[in-house]
């Protein structure tokens, strides 16, 4: 690494956002609360999902949630290679998540 | 608040495809342009399309080399997610007050690698993909963004650093701050563009409220291969749709929402869009519902007449409003104006409003030009000069004047920096003078961008 470079890594270790966090008390609290209940959406999500591939309808009445949120977090998850698009059953796609093993490949 | 300033030749407010015309061809005549945008990148509304009509062409093969020829050119400067406060005349030329707003990231140093994005924990809406799906609290605004360079939207920030331990070239920085810079220009290019028009005064088409009722910038994104889902899919399940209807006129030729005029481009893009979806969805059915086709330019006559032939039906229908059945299936309740005038209500699993094209951009008295009663910026000589406002050396480019399509918007581009030239040499300004020396920016970013 350069001189340079490791100038630079030195800098990144200050974290400004922690620096702003303690400076501000704390994160905002409605978008911590926000934050903590899309991972308890996902969470839920993903745990319909390691029975096997299923569709948007499939995983909204197995977790009981509105389906276009079901879209809305898989599509999401999709963008950050999280889950894939399977075959087209019907009307609808099948998703699968991706193993944690072959994400790391 | 840090505090910068640049001298230029030609400040271009805006950074669609009629400003970044404008700015390449003053620059390429040797005069120095500064482009001003309010978003986070240049392109405009045009980048996010998928096609453009008649010729089908990609959009954003169009765009993406003009948005690359701007930034590379060595005569122009841009500066990027900046709010134009103040515009006034100075001497013969003018001042410009612009707050450059802080990314939260170093745009010298970051290199758009994203892994700042794959890092961050939160997900938020992306406006740029009609908010059908998330992006991250740091995000590169999109692919081809110019600058590809990321930032921070600390209205959804938990502040947690994530992003800012897996920087490689430690860009990130909370603690930037905004920063005040001070335009002298001899010329302004107004190119500002437009909005789609606001659907509140509509609530029985239920935009917003109807998850399957979406706005055609939304179905441009649908339609774009790195689109929201990588294919057509309604919002509501993910369903792919079986039968889509277009309502025309929406959001123009509306007394109710103070849109009297026609926005010209909704009837080509309704178009344009049906048969995108034809191609992309081979057993969809699409229904135009539509008061008159206005298809009065170059190639457009055919292209309707080829929509026909490919079986998108056309059906003369007022739409009064739309409801929603138990599988949220969007209902049209219309009147069938060519048959006998019955009202039917009739099922879709998608329904597109065609939006018009409404005036965006600052308040009045920012800018020094006037208005026209329909809020577009008001052309002194409107058949000698479209360009010229009615302030010597102000000019107006694209749909900031009214509603056009991109052929126009990009002829208008030319012109405007044809009148804007003609002006700054009128001034004894001649191009090609080194503006260097009277650069005084105080930030690098600025610094690097200007010279």
């Amino acid at each position: 690494m350069s001189e340079n470079g490791a100038e630079k890594k030195t800098a990144k270790t200050q974290r400004t956002a922690v620096a702003l966090r303690k400076q501000l008390g704390g994160a905002p609290h409605e978008v911590l609360k926000r934050n903590k209940e899309q991972n308890r959406l996902r969470r839920t999500i993903v745990d319909a999902m390691r029975q096997g591939s299923a569709t948007v309808p499939e995983i909204a009445e197995t977790t009981k949630l509105p389906s276009h949120q079901v879209l809305w977090h898989l599509m999401a998850m999709k963008k950050y290679g999280e889950v894939v698009e399977g075959d087209q059953q019907g009307d609808y796609f099948k998703y699968v998540l991706v193993q944690k093993q072959e994400k790391a490949k | 608040m840090q505090q910068g300033k640049i001298a230029t030749d030609a400040l271009v407010i805006g950074g669609g495809i009629a400003g970044l015309q404008a700015a390449l061809d003053l620059a390429d005549q040797g005069f120095r342009v500064l482009i001003v945008e309010r978003e986070p990148s240049i392109g405009g509304k045009m980048i996010a399309l998928s096609k453009v009509f008649p010729t089908l062409d990609c959009s954003s093969c169009i765009c993406t080399p003009r948005m690359a020829a701007a930034a590379h050119h060595e005569n122009i400067s841009i500066l990027t997610y900046c709010e134009v406060q103040q515009v006034d005349p100075a001497g013969d030329g003018f001042t410009a007050r612009i707050l450059k707003k802080p990314r939260y990231v170093d745009e010298v140093v970051c290199t758009g690698c994203r892994l700042c994005e794959y890092a961050c924990p939160v997900n938020v809406a992306h406006e740029f993909e009609g908010e059908l799906v998330a992006r991250k609290a740091i995000y590169v605004p999109f692919s081809n963004a110019i600058p590809q360079v990321a930032m921070v939207d600390l209205d959804n920030c938990l502040l947690c650093g994530r992003c800012e331990k897996e920087c490689p070239p430690g860009a990130i920085d909370f603690f930037q701050e905004p920063e005040e810079v001070t335009v002298e220009a001899g010329t302004v290019i107004i190119a500002t563009g437009f909005e789609m028009t606001h659907m509140e005064a509509k609530p029985e088409y239920g935009l917003g409220r109807l998850r399957n009722v979406l706005n055609p910038l939304q179905v441009e994104r649908l339609l774009a291969p790195h689109g929201p889902y990588g294919r057509v899919l309604r919002p509501s399940d993910g369903k792919v749709p079986d039968t889509i209807a277009y309502i025309q006129c929406a959001g123009s030729r509306d007394h109710t929402l103070g849109v009297p005029y026609c926005s010209r481009v909704c009837c080509m893009y309704a178009i344009k869009q049906a048969m995108l979806l034809s191609g992309s969805l081979p057993l969809v059915e699409v229904t135009i519902y539509y008061m008159d086709i206005r298809a009065f330019g170059k190639g457009f006559e055919q292209f309707y007449q080829n929509a026909k032939a490919m079986g998108i039906e056309f059906v003369k229908a007022k739409v009064a409003k739309i409801t929603e059945d138990e599988q949220q299936n969007p209902v049209v309740r219309i009147e069938v104006i060519e048959e006998d005038g019955r009202v039917e209500e009739r099922a879709h699993d998608m329904v597109v409003l065609s939006l018009g094209i409404v005036p965006a951009g600052h308040a009045d008295g920012v800018l020094p030009a006037s208005r026209a009663e329909d809020g577009f910026f008001l052309a002194a000589e409107p058949k000698l000069a479209p360009c010229r406002t009615d302030h010597e050396g102000v000019f107006v480019a694209g749909t900031a004047a009214g509603p056009k399509d991109i052929p126009d918007s990009i002829v208008e581009g030319g012109a405007a920096a044809l009148e804007a030239a003609a002006h700054l040499r009128r001034n004894g300004r001649s191009p090609g003078r080194d503006m260097n020396a009277r650069q005084e920016s105080t930030q690098g970013t600025l610094a690097q961008q200007a010279n």
